[in-house]
């Protein structure tokens, strides 16, 4: 698929990131955003350009955090009032959706810098309430079975795992990769090396999947800074697709259990408008809320045959130092998953590596793999893979 | 028929049909109307949710089962459905019938 270049030769260039830890924070949602800010500018090397417009990525800032018109709160409370400023929503996928949003106002000449701020507070509420707020994400049909986003996976996990042949204990290597990840990662939530047997002694969440086979609730914030200016990462294109809510209207394509088609559609949207293919990713960031995630989607997006997808990763061939580095940074499992902004914390990861940051010192791909990568591509799931958005990346030096 | 265990899916006149019921075909766009169908078919994932949302028993028991396909009829409409004893043995492959309590739709064992 070709698709055509958009923005009248206006480029997007991705100029510096800020990363709080995630995990457990006191902080009100605007507060940890104000943190995520004095990073960004703290560890640019030179003056930022100014931001005209601010995309805040929060998916529940009212449930969760207890603010309500989020775009206006982190603004002013980043000292931008003043500045035009928008939330924008579409599930777990919600900060590549304000990066989306964040390129469009610029290929579009409407604003020449856009200040991106991904931000969540998860962990106020009880567990219970908090996975009952996630599971609105689907339909009501389902939400009267008591399903929530892990029972949801869960389902696919054994339609996955009887349909390929796979063994239960493929999937708690994938955990345990996640978390070799994390141990590299100072701003991770889980910072700690977990075995296959701890993974499959850890409770019961919904049967196959167990607690460490499941993203954490986390709180964090984490800016990107955009413009049209020339910037040490060019935005190479961007590729958005949804599904229906239900997995069940999905029953006339065959992989439906085993598969987000909407994952391979933007993909091929941002393939068909960069004109890259898969095999140019030297890096890549997925969404791996769920241990059968990372080798699912690595075959949604083209790189394994369907079925090897976690034998795959439970091999080691995703590993920093394997033949496909992904989520270095521990991915949603260990890194951890505020949901608004995860798909920041992605991009964020990708410019690090990728300009070859000391922030990422201790889990270099430039090391481990002998050279510095210069493409790679992130990939951002909302809801049970019905609001999808793929961004790839590209060093510009 | 009398029999509890029917169920209102979406039929479009192509003969795609899909649950729970919906206005367009999601195969091929078409409108869809409601036909009753027996709730009868097989199960082909399941779940048992030991951390379920607020305001739910601990666990719940959930299958996903695809309905028989009657002869003449494309790819068959699948549907999930609680069980309500939650000690009920589960296996991919069991036959089950699924009946609308109004409130939920509901598996048993044939």
């Amino acid at each position: 698929m070709v698709l055509p270049p958009f923005g009248g030769g206006v480029d997007t260039y991705l100029h510096g990131v800020g990363h709080t830890p995630f995990g457990r924070h006191t902080a009100r949602l605007d507060t940890l955003a104000i943190e995520a800010f004095e990073r960004m500018h703290g560890e640019a090397e030179e003056a930022l350009p100014e931001p005209g417009h601010v995309v805040v990525s929060s998916q529940f800032p009212g449930e969760y955090g207890g603010v309500e018109n989020a775009a206006a709160a982190v603004t002013d409370g980043l000292g931008l009032a003043g500045l035009a400023a928008t939330r924008v929503e579409s599930g777990p996928s919600s900060g590549l959706a304000a990066l989306e949003i964040a390129d469009a106002l610029i290929r579009s000449g409407a604003r020449d810098t856009v200040l991106v701020v991904g931000v969540e507070t998860m962990t106020r509420l009880p567990a219970a309430m908090a996975n009952q707020v996630l599971a609105r994400m689907a339909t009501l049909e389902e939400r009267k079975l008591g399903l929530t986003m892990a029972a949801q996976v869960a389902l696919m996990t054994r339609a996955y795992l009887e349909e390929h042949g796979i063994e239960r204990e493929l999937l708690a290597d994938c955990a345990v990769k996640a978390h070799a990840h994390g141990l590299q990662n100072p701003l991770a939530q889980f910072r700690k090396a977990v075995t296959r047997d701890e993974v499959l002694a850890s409770g019961p969440v919904a049967d196959p999947l167990r607690l460490y086979d499941c993203a954490p609730l986390s709180d964090g914030a984490v800016c990107l800074l955009v413009s049209r200016e020339k910037g040490p990462l060019r935005l190479g294109a961007m590729g958005h697709a949804t599904d229906h809510l239900s997995i069940t209207h999905r029953n006339h394509d065959a992989r439906t259990l085993t598969s987000f088609r909407a994952t391979t559609r933007a993909a091929e949207e941002a393939f068909g408008r960069s004109g890259w293919s898969v095999e140019d990713i030297d890096l890549i960031e997925t969404h791996d809320a769920f241990s059968l995630l990372e080798g699912m989607n690595l075959e949604d997006l083209g790189l394994f045959e369907r079925g090897a997808g976690v034998r795959t990763v439970a091999e080691g061939e995703t590993a920093v130092t394997g033949k496909h580095p992904t989520n270095v940074g521990g991915g949603l499992k260990a890194r951890g998953h505020p949901v608004g902004a995860t798909g920041c914390a992605q991009v964020a990861e990708l410019f690090w590596q990728l300009t070859g940051h000391a922030e990422v010192e201790a889990r270099s791909v430039e090391r481990a793999q002998g050279k510095r990568p210069k493409k790679a591509l992130a990939h951002n799931i909302g809801g049970l893979g019905n609001n999808i958005h793929v961004a790839l990346l590209e060093a510009t030096a | 028929m009398t029999s509890p265990h029917m169920i209102t899916v979406s039929r479009c006149d192509d003969g795609h049909r899909t649950h729970p019921v919906r206005r367009d075909c999601p195969a091929c766009g078409a409108d869809m109307h409601p036909v009753v169908i027996e709730g009868k078919g097989t199960v082909i994932t399941w779940t048992r949710i030991e951390r379920p949302p607020e305001g739910f028993k601990t666990p719940q028991l959930v299958v996903l089962v695809r309905l028989e396909a009657e002869r003449e009829e494309k790819d068959p409409p699948v549907v999930l459905a609680a069980v309500a004893d939650t000690t009920t043995k589960v296996e991919c492959g069991n036959v089950m019938l699924i009946r609308d309590t109004q409130e939920r739709y509901e598996a048993e064992p044939l």
